[in-house]
């Protein structure tokens, strides 16, 4: 993945896009037929996780259930193409069969939050695979058989080798909307409401519409890649579609890296191979039966708890700090583009401020955004979060600094993210001083003010603070309410505490 | 006829405690720590595993079923200790490390216990109630959660202990200024969810066999008791429980016994929706 990693050469980053291409493209005739299946059902699992890491990493949203428009896209592809429908045109219509269910589906179910949101997308799969496993007109238990191969006029796609090219290009256009959604003015406003969505509303986002977007988009996705699948095996069941496959989609996404562009692609990578290895070793000779399914099962639970305990961020964030910490002496000033692409998860805590500034000042927002990108002295990875850095600065008192943020009302919050920022890797002490620029923010809106977090007396700050916010402090639900942008420790956050 | 309906009610009754049961140890979990515990159907599957296996080698019955739900309790803080023991853990990174520990679950159970089903006797014979004839072990289901919810409000209302979990379910900063360790709190109400989720779990299997994976329905249905009373009011989650496990004991008694599942589900996601939108103004809340 050098292409992604900040720090090489121009010439390195403008070609590694295209190595990576040519070295997908050279792949598929070199792999047995054994090892041709997993690249197949690779690159749809990855284009899956895309959708995935879209929802979690820039709209907030866990879906436990994403395997249930993989299905609707295999069922609707497959359906239409036993019933004579031309396979090419099956397939297109997939991802669009899929995109309007969740259309449907999500009108309603997108009132939800947060848990409230990730057991409803467990309850969507749940509710599909019990009427799939039991409508006739599906197959029922058994499973929808005889779906054609894929064919094109005359032209019928027969070798998996195609199907590997056809599952990749597939990736490849789910890679590049998503770059574009996220890199558009559209995505700027999304990370902002998955910071906070009343912030974000306040600037005039449509949260809800572009919420319904994304997850619609995302549903589109798995429903190509389910298209793909059902003339690639050409026969499908509920069984194919298990609740641990919305798992595994999950755990790829967090592995690789929320909120990155590579991330899904290297989390499904690292995972698939690391199964498929485990699988072999599981069927030596020797081993008990179970295994196999003991070994993945393991291997995706250790991963999961293991990235989001140790590695927040998840491999492709952390593989960046790395090679810029490797680069730093070579590489004074990163340049924009890269630095907006690696930064990606960090400018979701200031999108807001970017996109419309904060009461018509747009410059003061702007240019909070670019001194947290550029972080201090070039260090990108000190910087990677300024409104967890109020967090951070509080040393071992988090809880206490979590209430920096919470004088501003939740319905007036207009820029969560500006009030707070202390410089982010400035020591603890100095932490708490607002910036020139945040307090040039601050003075349009007085009560976003940057209570300071005092590091030696954290009882007293946690008095103040309630005492400031009686609002807050007199909800039944401590934590739910104080949450707001600056507590809200995304992931890829806490890789500073290791410097 | 009235004695079927008798019969249905009761035996859904039945069922319902248990789903109580795995709910109000996500609420015991939820409201002190703020964490949605995905590996709550786990407690159930292992101490009812643990169960069946201590009874193959000729423990007593109780004594049994007691030790499965201690080491649920045990499993429960294990959980807990990995889910929220690094501070500053949020509740949403909280709530995939359960999910991850979950899955993890399944690999330890099938290690231990293999892949089939599993099940093992409870209370036999059938009692006649006002006609209708229900299997004793539902009545000993119900006989059993009802004095453990009113225990569970004896120990959160009267002891000191129980009302630092509610102080901290009530207000976390507070609690801690005070003096509360918020965090060996929160590890408590793992413990106590585990019990629960164990105890479920033993209670529930003569009746209904469990396998590895029976942990995804438990959770659901869990959830579906629990969300009624907005997970923070166990007594709610009772009632939810019982309620849901009635609604599905008629459907399939009077014919749609296929679409239990989807009952349950529906009526989750309805509540779910018409709280959010009760709720109105969108909330920060995760």
């Amino acid at each position: 993945m050098s292409n992604w990693l900040p720090g090489r050469s121009t010439a390195v980053r403008f070609a590694g896009p295209w190595i990576v291409v040519l070295v997908t493209l050279a792949i598929p005739p070199l792999l047995p037929e054994r090892h041709l299946a997993t690249y197949v059902l690779l690159g749809l699992t990855a284009t899956v996780t895309v959708g995935v890491s879209l929802l979690m990493g820039y709209a907030g949203q866990v879906p436990l259930g994403q395997a249930a428009f993989y299905a609707i896209g295999a069922y609707g592809a497959g359906l239409l193409a036993v019933h004579g429908f031309p396979p090419l045109l099956a397939l297109l219509v997939a991802p669009l069969i899929a995109a309007v269910a969740a259309v449907l589906l999500g009108a309603p179910l997108l009132r939800l939050r947060g848990h409230h949101l990730a057991f409803a997308t467990l309850a969507v799969q749940l509710i599909l695979l019990s009427l799939l496993s039991q409508g006739t007109w599906a197959g029922g238990a058994i499973g929808l058989q005889g779906i054609p191969r894929l064919s094109v006029g005359g032209f019928e796609l027969r070798e998996d080798v195609g199907y590997a090219y056809v599952a990749w290009g597939v990736l490849a256009l789910a890679l590049l909307v998503s770059r574009n959604v996220v890199q558009s003015r559209s995505g700027r406003a999304l990370r902002a409401a998955a910071t906070s969505e009343t912030a974000a509303a306040a600037s005039g986002v449509p949260v809800g519409a572009y919420r319904l977007a994304v997850f619609a988009l995302s549903a589109g996705f798995a429903g190509l890649a389910g298209g793909v699948y059902a003339f690639y095996l050409g026969y499908l069941s509920p069984g194919s579609f298990p609740v641990l496959l919305s798992i595994e989609f999950v755990v790829m996404a967090v592995v690789g890296g929320l909120g990155t562009l590579s991330g899904p692609l290297v989390g499904a990578i690292v995972i698939v191979l690391l199964v498929q290895a485990l699988n072999t070793l599981g069927t030596q000779p020797g081993m008990p039966s179970y295994a196999p399914s003991v070994l993945s099962y393991a291997v995706y639970a250790l991963l999961l708890v293991a990235a989001v305990r140790y590695l927040p961020g998840g491999l492709v964030p952390a593989a960046q700090r790395l090679t810029a910490h490797l680069n730093r002496p070579l590489l004074p000033e990163p340049s924009p583009q890269s630095s907006a692409d690696a930064q990606s998860v960090v400018s979701t805590h200031l999108a807001v401020g970017a996109d419309r500034g904060v009461g018509g000042q747009p410059d003061v927002s702007t240019h909070l955004a670019v001194g947290a990108d550029r972080g201090v002295g070039g260090q990108p990875d000190v910087s990677t979060h300024l409104a967890v850095g109020a967090d951070r600065a509080a040393g071992a008192q988090p809880v206490v600094s979590t209430h920096l943020t919470t004088t501003t009302e939740p319905t007036t919050t207009t820029e969560p993210a500006a009030g707070v920022e202390p410089a982010a890797d400035a020591p603890p002490a100095a932490g708490t001083q607002p910036t020139a620029d945040a307090n040039s923010a601050t003075n349009a809106h007085p009560p976003a003010g940057a209570q300071s977090a005092t590091d030696s007396q954290p009882v007293a700050g946690a008095h103040s603070a309630m005492s400031d916010e009686p609002t807050v402090s007199s909800q039944p639900e401590g934590g739910a309410p104080t949450e707001t942008a600056a507590t809200r420790s995304r992931p890829g956050t806490s890789g500073r505490q290791e410097q | 006829m009235v004695s079927d309906l008798v019969a249905y009610v009761l035996t859904g009754l039945g069922v319902g405690a248990g789903y109580a049961l795995v709910g109000s140890g996500l609420v015991a979990i939820y409201r002190v720590t703020g964490v949605v515990n995905f590996a709550q159907g786990a407690f159930a599957v292992v101490a009812a595993m643990l169960t069946s296996t201590l009874l193959g080698v000729g423990l007593p019955h109780v004594l049994s079923e007691v030790a499965s739900v201690i080491v649920a309790a045990g499993v429960g803080l294990l959980v807990g200790v990995v889910a929220i023991g690094k501070p500053g853990t949020e509740p949403g990174a909280a709530l995939i490390i359960t999910l991850g520990l979950g899955v993890f679950a399944y690999a330890v159970e099938i290690v231990l216990w293999g892949d089939q089903p599993r099940s093992f006797a409870g209370l036999p014979g059938v009692i006649s109630v006002g006609g209708a004839r229900v299997q004793a072990h539902y009545l000993l289901i119900l006989g059993v959660t009802v004095p453990v919810f009113a225990a569970m409000a004896a120990f959160f209302a009267r002891t000191d202990l129980g009302k630092a979990l509610t102080a901290c379910a009530s207000n976390r900063y507070a609690a801690r200024v005070v003096g509360i360790d918020v965090r060996g709190m929160g590890l408590l109400a793992f413990a106590l969810g585990g019990a629960l989720g164990g105890l479920a779990g033993v209670l529930t299997t003569p009746v209904q066999q469990v396998t590895f994976d029976s942990d995804v329905t438990l959770i659901v249905n869990g959830f579906a008791a629990a969300v009624l009373g907005g997970l923070t009011r166990p007594f709610v989650a009772l009632a939810g429980g019982l309620l849901l496990g009635v609604a599905q004991t008629l459907i399939a008694g009077y014919g749609g016994g296929a679409y239990q599942l989807e009952v349950a589900l529906l009526l989750m996601l309805t509540v779910m929706i018409v709280q959010a939108t009760r709720a109105g103004a969108v909330r920060e809340a995760t």
